[in-house]
């Protein structure tokens, strides 16, 4: 099974967009123009096969590329045996997680139908909870009661309910804990050894790179102080532990020391780090450590979970050219903003 | 053997005649035109090459584009009897076909523009079907907005959380993602529930005024008038297919002179002229020559001679293989190979022995043999394909070596088999007659590489002949793997394990072995210093050579350098080529030093300027052996520096032909080292050996297919005994399949030991195919 799944995912990734798709897209000006293109790919040709390129939305774009993945994902998790079933929820659980976020955000900001639009109705089959519920749901009240059945309202309550803080960061980052907290159990259950280790290996390297990106953010921009900034931290860690989180913090020059401990550790010389996008740098060490893990490894889980990591970059990219053919952005600048 | 021989002719006369004297060697079907290598540039002495893009080439798209709207065919026709002139005539009969056509197509273009439009809208009633409001109504509601179009699927379970607004919507039908919607909503709210819409991805589908009825009705008057507009646009394609039947016989034939016309241009690009007259040279089948004069001379002012066939230094004479009709079906495997050079033989006939031997031997059987006959002549007369003379031919060879083997559809009791007549029992040392042919498989197997030694001993002794007659490849057919010392070696060694090892003779002694078997090993060993010497000292024939390395290096200078060789007379040539050896060198001096070359050094030696660039001249100069150093002692002291010859320089020559990198590797020759020259001997000499046993080896493939062929005829023999009353059937297709498979796969085989065993031995397929000048058409001076 596990080379089934190897073989497929190796397959799909072999038809993923090239360089030379990506020079040519970004040249173009229109939404149109970028969706007759990939029309022309034998990646993409079947998903806007039916569509009128003339006039089709930005937002539907983005949809249907976002459905696209989930498309891809539901396929290969077909391949998997029934034992490791488990784990491969995890794009699910990921999802309700954003999701949730997500509909707290336009509670927050008063906008009525604003996670109506964006909500993935495709999912509404797999998503534990009831998305046309939350959707209707206009305060956190509201939105516990939706959640009722689900762990998540174990997760949320004390933060939403009566002398909580009502903090949306504080849910984010109890819910990305419970999250990594449910993936580490599913992988405990599932797979042992070396499999194991490295399935939780990808979730602890997301878990450094994430909070070195926060404490820059919340140091360099907000100056907020290190108590603070360690309360959005995520709880697990590989290779940069809290001590030399705490360390840093209390240096003057935290931020500059930051980007020194995140070039030092993950981005060898190999790969393109640029300081000034933070973000970029850390899709462009995903890209390349996915496409490593996928070229080499034995592992069917760890095939499919890179795939798709590979596949959300790839749908990331899109998003940014459809963004730049939208507002008239120059094709260098768009360039920038790529992960190939 | 049938290369047919070939006469050079050349051919000139009055400039205007050209495209009459075209057309005449075109017709006589039997002049291959040389090709003007020059391009279109003026050469030496004004010559130039007539322009070949014809300025009839719009008048000819211009017709082909008409006879696609006409829906004719363009095929040659004859067209003798049409008497137009090109520049006017044409003109004026495409264009009066053209205004009929144009009126129609208009009309066409018009009725398919409408016939789009109502079938799209008819496409867009049909997915409202079960809309039972008249759609005139809906069209004429002041209050209420109706909107038709699709929205995705995902969108659908949203319009649920919107069901406080003012709106209703209907579904009619799902399909591709998209369900078909239609929404009412008061005008006063309409702009609010089409942006609700709008940002659900709602594609609003505009439906048309003319929709009568409700949907039903309103797709059965559309459905009406697309109906009529197809019986209209089928009447205006019938008027145009008259047009077309009307003019298609004249039309093709004024096509057809056109086109002709216009394709005499490819030709005229091969053909010089100067001073209003035209020269081009071809070649002729000798035993058509004075028919094709006599044609081309029938043209006023143009005349043809025969000229000698190394005229034409450039340019190598074209193969045309003739074979008697037994023989000529196999041209077509000489030809896959590559054609004989025109100074070779054609290997056709020994093919064609080969071939019809080989494969009788391994597929022999009398019933298989003759349908594979018969099979051949319904090939033949049904579809014409090329294979079917050869199988044919190998049917009977097959059918043939059947009657021996006394097999018969793979029964062997009707025809007793050879190997059961007692007197070739006993002489192959069998007591009793062998009850099968895999009693005596071993001995078939060694007859199979006996079959091999005889043939690559014959192709051997083919390469000697092919290579015997020019001097300067005598070192080939001598001293070379597959030349006499090859042949000794290889037929010593066969012989003498043949003899010792079968029959017991000892034959394999001291002296045998030292003269037969080491002696040829260790002059092949040494072949390259051997025919080294043989050139400088025993036959100073090299002479040729020294002709050619001049010829180059003059040649290149005249073609590249403005200023003049040194020394460069006939007498000081003639000198040169005499001399035993001559050797050359290139390098860079002064301008200025340059000009004092012939004051100052004296001797035999020409000096050739390849490049110049004001300042120095870059160049060779070449001498004789014998006065090397002393001439090598005058350029030094005129500051020439000694250089190695660049790459560039030998790209050029062989490029223009002049042969320049005989003279460089000649060059080369000189510096090999000994370590090179050991290492490449003993890896040659190794491949040779093995090519030998390899060679021999794959002849057991004979044997091997004849058992096979016994093996898989046995297997059909069995399934058909035990098939009962379908025995017939059973025996019919085994048979049909083991002809099928196994006469292809033997086929194969033999073509593979054609190819690889026979051919690799004797035989270069660099020939050029004689490929007459066929366009037909009529000239106009």
């Amino acid at each position: 099974m596990a080379d089934a799944i190897i073989a497929k995912a190796k397959s799909i990734y072999g038809k993923q967009l090239t360089r030379y798709d990506y020079n040519n897209l970004i040249y173009k000006n229109s939404i149109s123009g970028v969706v007759a293109y990939l029309k022309d790919t034998e990646r993409y040709r079947e998903v806007f096969r039916n569509i009128n390129e003339a006039q089709i939305h930005r937002g539907q774009v983005e949809q249907m590329l976002s459905k696209e993945v989930f498309e891809l994902y539901f396929k290969l998790c077909r391949f998997m045996s029934a034992d490791k079933s488990s784990f491969c929820n995890y794009l699910i659980k990921e999802t309700e997680v954003k999701q949730i976020i997500s509909a707290l955000m336009y509670i927050k900001a008063r906008s009525a139908d604003g996670y109506l639009l964006e909500m993935p109705a495709y999912l509404m089959d797999y998503i534990s909870f009831d998305m046309m519920k939350l959707s209707k749901a206009g305060d956190y009240e509201q939105v516990l009661e939706v959640l009722a059945d689900t762990p998540y309202c174990k997760v949320l309550r004390p933060i939403l309910t009566g002398s909580g803080s009502h903090d949306l960061e504080e849910c984010a980052v109890a819910l990305y804990a419970w999250y990594i907290r449910w993936a580490f159990k599913a992988i405990g259950r599932n797979y042992k050894g070396r499999e194991a280790k490295e399935l939780k290996e990808i979730f602890m390297r997301q878990s450094d790179l994430s909070n070195i990106m926060l404490c820059y953010r919340k140091r360099s921009l907000f100056s907020e102080d290190t108590e603070t900034i360690k309360k959005s931290l995520r709880s697990t860690h590989y290779l940069v532990t809290p001590a030399m989180l705490d360390e840093i913090l209390a240096q003057p020059d935290a931020d500059v020391q930051l980007l020194a401990l995140l070039k030092r550790i993950y981005f060898k010389s190999k790969i393109n780090y640029d300081p000034e996008n933070l973000e970029i740098s850390i899709h462009r060490y995903n890209y390349n450590y996915y496409k490593k893990q996928l070229s080499f490894t034995s592992n069917g889980t760890m095939a499919l979970y890179s795939l798709m990591g590979l596949c959300e970059i790839e749908r990331s990219n899109l998003q940014k050219i459809i963004e730049g053919a939208r507002y008239n952005r120059l094709p260098s600048e768009t360039e920038q903003l790529l992960v190939f | 053997m049938a290369i047919e021989k070939m006469s050079l002719v050349h051919i000139e006369g009055a400039l205007k005649r050209v495209n009459k004297t075209l057309m005449k060697c075109c017709e006589s079907n039997c002049f291959h035109i040389i090709t003007n290598k020059g391009g279109d540039k003026d050469g030496s002495g004004g010559f130039r090459s007539l322009k070949s893009k014809s300025p009839f080439t719009s008048l000819v798209n211009r017709a082909k584009a008409l006879a696609d709207d006409l829906e004719i065919e363009i095929k040659r026709v004859d067209y003798d009897d049409v008497n137009m002139n090109v520049t006017v005539d044409f003109d004026s009969y495409l264009k009066s076909i053209e205004n009929r056509l144009n009126e129609l197509t208009e009309k066409k273009r018009g009725l398919e523009e409408d016939l789009r439009e109502h079938s799209m809208s008819l496409m867009r009633v049909e997915k409202l079907s079960g809309f039972d409001t008249d759609f005139s109504e809906v069209f004429a509601c002041k209050y209420i907005k109706l909107r038709f179009g699709r929205l995705p699927l995902d969108s659908v379970p949203k319009l649920e959380y919107y069901n406080d607004r003012n709106f209703m919507y209907y579904s009619f039908s799902e399909e591709n993602g998209y369900a078909q919607i239609l929404y009412l909503t008061p005008v006063v709210d309409a702009a609010e529930i089409d942006n609700i819409f709008a940002s659900l991805f709602f594609e609003r589908i505009h439906l048309p005024d003319y929709f009568q009825g409700n949907a039903d009705e309103a797709k059965t008057s559309m459905i009406k008038l697309v109906t009529e507009e197809n019986e209209r646009l089928e009447a205006v394609k019938a008027e145009i297919r008259a047009l077309s039947l009307e003019v298609e016989e004249n039309f093709l034939k004024a096509v057809s002179k056109l086109i002709a016309i216009d394709q005499s241009y490819d030709l005229r690009q091969n053909v010089s002229a100067v001073n209003n007259k035209f020269y081009m040279s071809g070649y002729v089948p000798k035993r058509k020559l004075k028919e094709f004069i006599a044609s081309v001379e029938s043209v006023s002012d143009v005349r043809a001679e025969e000229r000698p066939l190394d005229s034409e230094p450039n340019s190598d004479p074209p193969v045309l293989l003739r074979n008697c009709w037994l023989f000529r079906p196999f041209e077509m495997f000489v030809k896959m190979y590559g054609l004989p050079n025109y100074k070779c033989f054609d290997p056709t006939p020994y093919v064609a022995v080969t071939y019809m031997l080989i494969f009788g031997i391994m597929f022999g059987d009398l019933g298989q043999g003759l349908l594979i006959t018969v099979f051949g002549i319904i090939l033949d007369k049904w579809r014409k394909v090329k294979l079917a003379p050869i199988m044919q031919r190998i049917g009977i060879t097959s059918a043939i070596f059947g009657v021996l083997y006394g097999s018969v559809f793979g029964n062997e009791e009707i025809i007793q088999p050879f190997f059961k007549i007692p007197s070739v029992y006993q002489a192959l040392g069998y007591a009793s007659a062998p009850e099968d042919i895999f009693q005596i498989s071993s001995l078939l197997l060694i007859a199979a590489i006996g079959i091999g030694v005889v043939l690559v001993l014959i192709s051997m002794a083919m390469n000697v002949a092919t290579h015997i007659r020019k001097p300067d490849r005598l070192a080939e057919a001598i001293i070379s793997p597959n030349g006499i010392i090859g042949m000794v070696f290889y037929a010593s060694v066969m012989a003498g394990v043949a003899l010792q090892l079968g029959l017991g003779i000892t034959v394999l002694t001291t002296p045998y072995v030292l003269c037969l078997i080491i002696l040829p090993l260790i002059l092949l060993f040494f072949k390259e210093p051997i025919v080294s010497f043989n050139e400088k000292f025993v036959r100073p024939g090299s002479k040729k050579n020294h002709e050619k390395i001049l010829h180059a290096a003059k040649s290149y200078s005249d073609a590249v350098s403005d200023l003049d060789a040194v020394n460069d007379s006939d007498e000081m040539l003639e000198n040169l080529i005499r001399s035993r050896f001559i050797k050359a060198q290139y390098g860079v001096m002064e301008l200025d030093e340059y000009r004092r070359i012939g004051a100052n050094i004296n001797g035999n030696y020409v000096f050739y300027p390849f490049e110049n660039d004001g300042k120095y001249v870059m160049g060779v100069f070449v001498t004789s052996n014998v006065e090397y150093s002393s001439i090598e002692k005058g350029f030094l002291n005129l500051g020439f520096k000694k250089m190695k010859m660049p790459e560039h320089i030998s790209d050029i020559s062989k490029a223009q032909n002049l042969h320049l990198t005989d003279y460089i590797s000649e060059v080369k020759k000189e510096h090999k080292s000994v370590g090179n020259f050991i290492i490449e001997g003993i890896i040659e000499l190794f491949e040779s050996c093995l090519t030998y046993i390899t060679n021999t080896m794959s002849f057991l493939r004979i044997g091997g297919f004849i058992l096979s062929h016994a093996g898989m005829m046995l297997v059909v023999s069995v399934l058909a005994e035990s098939a009962g009353d379908g025995a017939i059937i059973v025996q019919i297709l085994g048979n049909l399949f083991v002809i099928g498979m196994e006469g292809f796969l033997v086929g194969i085989q033999v073509l593979r030991l054609e190819f690889y065993e026979i051919f690799s031995r004797f035989y270069k397929g660099d020939g050029k195919p004689f490929s007459p000048v066929v366009a037909n058409f009529n000239a106009e001076d």
